[in-house]
This record gives C-alpha cells, structure tokens and sequence, in this order.
C-alpha cells in the first residue's frame, strides 16, 4: 500500500467513530418535523479542522499497521514551533508526504483553550432533527485534492456504512453541502464534479467563501504568521509555502479580473472598482499569479524560501475553475456573506519589489465592507447575482469566524434547504 | 469583534498576540516530551478559563486568516468610511426581505 493509499485508509478510519454517530442519531429520530430527509455536510473553515499526526512513521509494506495519533493542529503547542510539523513534502507530481512520513489526517474541529467552532450549528442541526455529518479536511493540501478524497473516497464509504446500519437507508438519497470559508471552494469544486454518487445533491452553499481571493495570504509567502512564528520565522515560511492549498487563496489572477470586472464593479453595495493588486510606486496591477521582474528584481521570495512556482501555476488553475461559469449548476448554488458594518476589511495591497523582503513588500492599503477577514466583493461567484442567490448577513456579529453560527445565516439555511 | 452583552470581555487581536508572544518566551523550544508538555498545562493553568477562552477566540479568527493587529481608523480611507456608512445607512432602511437581498 503506498504512502497516499494508506493515508486516505487511515483518514476514512480515523471518521468512523463519527460517522457512526451519523447512524446513532439518524436511527434516533425521523428526520425533520415538516420536510422530507436529507443529508446535510457541513465542511469547515480553512484552518477549522483539527489535524492530528501519527505517532510513527509510514513503513512501506506495513498495510496492516494501524496508526495511534497525536493532535498537531491546533493547540497551544502549535504557537511554540509545534506548527512546523505541518510541512510537506513533495515527493512526485501532485504527491505529498508529511514531514517524517508520520501520516496527518483530519479528525473533527479545532478545539482551543476550550473554544471551538460550529457548535451553534451542530447544536441546531441536532434541534430540527437534521442529519449532518461534520467533514474535516486536511487544508494544507489542494481544493481538487481534497474535494477528490471527499467524493471519490469518502461519500462511497460513508454511504455503505450508513445503509449498514441504518437499515439499507441511503443517506446520498437527498444529500446538500454547506462550506465555510476555504471549505466552500472544496463545495465549489465538488459542485463542478460529474461522479455519479452525486446525484443526489440538492443544494451547495458558501458561507463567506472567497471566489476571487483576499489579501491575507500574500503576506504570509514573506511574513510568516505573526501568532505562529515565534523564534521560527523562516521554518513558518517554509511550512507555509509547502502547503498546496494556500497558493489559491491570494487575490484573482487579471485575467479572470478583466472577465468579470463589470460585474465585479457592478455590485450596487460591494463594488470591486479596480484591481486589488498593484504596485506600490507605480500602481500598475502587480498579479499574483503572473508575477513581474524588474531587472534583477521580482515579486517572490527566493526558492530557498521554500516558495513553490509550481504550485502557483497549479493555484491559479484552481482558482480559475472556481470562478467559472457554472451552467445549469448555479441553479443549486448559493451564497451567504458578511458584512459587519464596520467596512474594516482589508481589500487591496500593494506590492514592492524583491530583495529586500524585510520589512515586507506587502502594504495593506485599503480597507471594504466585509466580514472582518472576506472582503464582501468576493464572497460571491458573480453569476448568482441574477438569480437571487447572494445573502447578505449585514450586523455587527457577521464576523466570518462564527458566521455559520449566526441566527441569521441558519435561518437563510433553512429557507434554502426548504426545512421547516 | 464587539463585545457581546453578558459574555466574557473579548480580548483585541493585540491582547492575543501579546498572550502568545509571552508564552513563546516562556517556552522557547517546541514542548515535545512529556515533562515540557506538562510544564505548559501547568503554565496554561496559571489563567483563567475565562480568559483561555476569550484568547482562543480571538486567536481561532486571527491565525492564518487576518493580520494580528486590530483594523483602525487610519487603515481606513475617507472613501472606504463613506462606503461603510452607505451600508449601515441600507441595514437600516426598510428591509426588503425575500431571496437575494444584497
């Protein structure tokens, strides 16, 4: 069993007890009140999912070793180098090992200092008698990447061993997906997929989900992350970089900009007027995605950094299939946002040119209406203008972190979902 | 984040940081065995679970998605502030209910 074989074995092991409090609640009551059935996945946030680590390495051959794990992600130790045991390791095309070859897998959410989130939402599901199953996923790694093992791996096994014990019930018959944040680019892209075990998927719903990106990642490639650096800037850097994922989470690249600026600028209250990346002297668009020299100079950080062009190359590719045209699946696609009334969302930066990366190229120059960390303009695919799928939560209490546990954003679930 | 009625004090995402930062310094290497993990429940102790918990709240929307600085005043422009205020303005006029209020 190779290395990835084993680690998708150990990630569908390591849900069973949950799924199998799927069955127990499933078989506890009927479903709804009012309304038929469904299956509700919930798919948290990018960092909302608690990654744990096995305690020892992957031996080739060993198929039947059964792992015991160890939370790496997110607790206190996480802020004291421990986040470095996050790298990965490319090791083929599209392969990725963990460090050490120590298999990390998603086990439920992240619980810190007592706190976690999605609680409101569980506890409401749990209220209406609404089957919902809390899908944790490994955000290091890429949206197709992980919207694969869902699909082609989870949903299969989650599906045979609900009908095992729920009496042949197929919990696919009806199924809906709610992403938050940088889950909703999982639910988009699952969305786009043809598998046939999808058939039954009624609606998709994005909770303050970038479409065209925001301005927090770019940091990161030179800064690190203030709360996780310690004395560990640089290995930070190099653990950041070495996560797939985060390479399709920086501001769109022009070309879909210029695709889809009139309707971008478009919106009557959270209008995009211009390209959000520029340069810092001179104001020309400075993309991300195809990003300039000047002489010697340039836009990234050196590949001892661990800065991947790959990868860039590959989150561009994601982020241009999320932000196309859906066709005739817009229909069941969705989108809630956040607006907290404050307009202290960072929406645009600008860039300097490389060497020197310290202080930081990166300036945050102007702040939008938002939900503290998803600027407004991006929190919804532009096609769904039209159609009357865009939601806006406008209060003081629409902050993205907690946005899906907001009175106001399950009432919206539960008009789209037709619940009672 | 405001502060809701009748829930603890929220902390500033500098209050957040300046917690992390200062146990960074009581705990320069990584805790890995389990005589250090242990000496950080105890320093972890040391606090109120009231207070863990406003950190880690705050922590939880900082980490890996915003800067760890609160958003003020001066990061705003005039234009931005006016922008605000025209959707504080639409919160609060007649609300048209429905599908697709944007």
């Amino acid at each position: 069993m190779s290395y990835e074989t084993k680690r998708i074995s150990e990630q569908l092991r390591v849900l069973q007890p949950e799924i199998n409090n799927f069955i127990a609640r499933y078989n506890a009551w009927n479903g709804p009140a009012l309304g038929q059935r469904q299956t509700v996945f919930l798919l948290p946030g990018g960092i909302g999912s608690r990654l744990v680590r096995a305690k020892r390495a992957y031996q080739p051959g060993g198929d039947d070793e059964i792992f015991d794990y160890e939370e790496v992600w997110l607790n206190a130790a996480s802020f004291l180098g421990g986040a470095r045991d996050l790298r990965l390791t490319k090791f083929g095309l599209f392969q990725y090992r963990d460090l050490g070859n120590k298999i990390i897998v998603a086990d439920g959410v992240i619980n810190l200092f007592g706190v976690s989130p999605y609680m409101i939402f569980t506890w409401w599901c749990e209220w209406i008698h609404l089957d919902y199953f809390v899908f944790p996923w490994d955000w290091r790694r890429a949206v197709w990447d992980v919207a694969d093992l869902f699909t082609t791996h989870f949903l299969p096994y989650f599906q045979e061993q609900v009908k095992a014990g729920c009496n042949n019930a197929d919990p696919l018959a009806r199924f809906s997906l709610i992403g938050h944040s940088a889950g909703g680019m999982v639910v988009n892209w699952v969305l786009r997929s043809t598998a046939p075990i999808l058939a039954g998927l009624q609606k998709v719903i994005t909770v303050g989900t970038p479409f065209y990106g925001y301005g927090g990642q770019l940091h990161r490639w030179f800064e690190g992350d203030a709360l996780l650096n310690g004395s560990y800037t640089q290995d930070i850097i190099q653990t950041l970089c070495s996560f797939p994922g985060c390479y399709a989470w920086m501001f769109l690249p022009h070309a879909t900009y210029a695709a889809n600026a009139g309707r971008l600028n478009g919106d009557p209250q959270y209008p995009l007027p211009a390209y959000p990346s520029t340069d810092a002297a001179t104001g020309v668009i400075a993309d991300p995605y195809h990003p300039q020299t000047n002489g010697a100079l340039r836009r990234y950080p050196p590949a001892a950094s661990g800065f991947n062009p790959f990868e860039l190359a590959i989150g561009e590719l994601v982020v241009r299939v999320l932000a196309s045209p859906l066709g005739a699946r817009k229909n069941r696609f969705w989108n809630i946002r956040g607006d907290t009334l404050a307009g202290n969302t960072i929406s645009a930066t600008t860039w300097d040119w490389v060497p020197p990366t310290l202080p930081s190229p990166i300036t945050d120059v102007s702040t939008v209406a938002g939900d503290t960390v998803q600027p407004a303009w991006t929190t919804r695919h532009v096609e769904l203008d039209d159609l009357g799928h865009v939601i806006t939560i406008q209060s003081p209490f629409a902050v993205h972190q907690v946005l899906v546990d907001w009175p106001e954003t399950l009432a919206w679930i539960t008009v789209i979902l037709a619940l009672p | 984040m405001a502060k809701k009625p009748g829930k603890a004090p929220e902390v500033t995402s500098e209050e957040a940081l300046a917690f992390i930062r200062k146990m960074q310094k009581a705990f320069p290497k990584t805790p890995r065995t389990k005589k250090e993990r242990a000496r950080l429940q105890k320093y972890l102790a040391t606090f109120t679970d009231e207070r863990l918990k406003a950190v880690g709240r705050r922590v939880q929307a900082d980490v890996l998605q915003r800067p760890a600085r609160t958003i003020t005043p001066k990061d705003v422009s005039a234009s931005t502030y006016a922008g605000a205020r025209r959707s504080r303005r639409a919160a609060r006029g007649p609300k048209r209910g429905g599908r697709g209020r944007r």
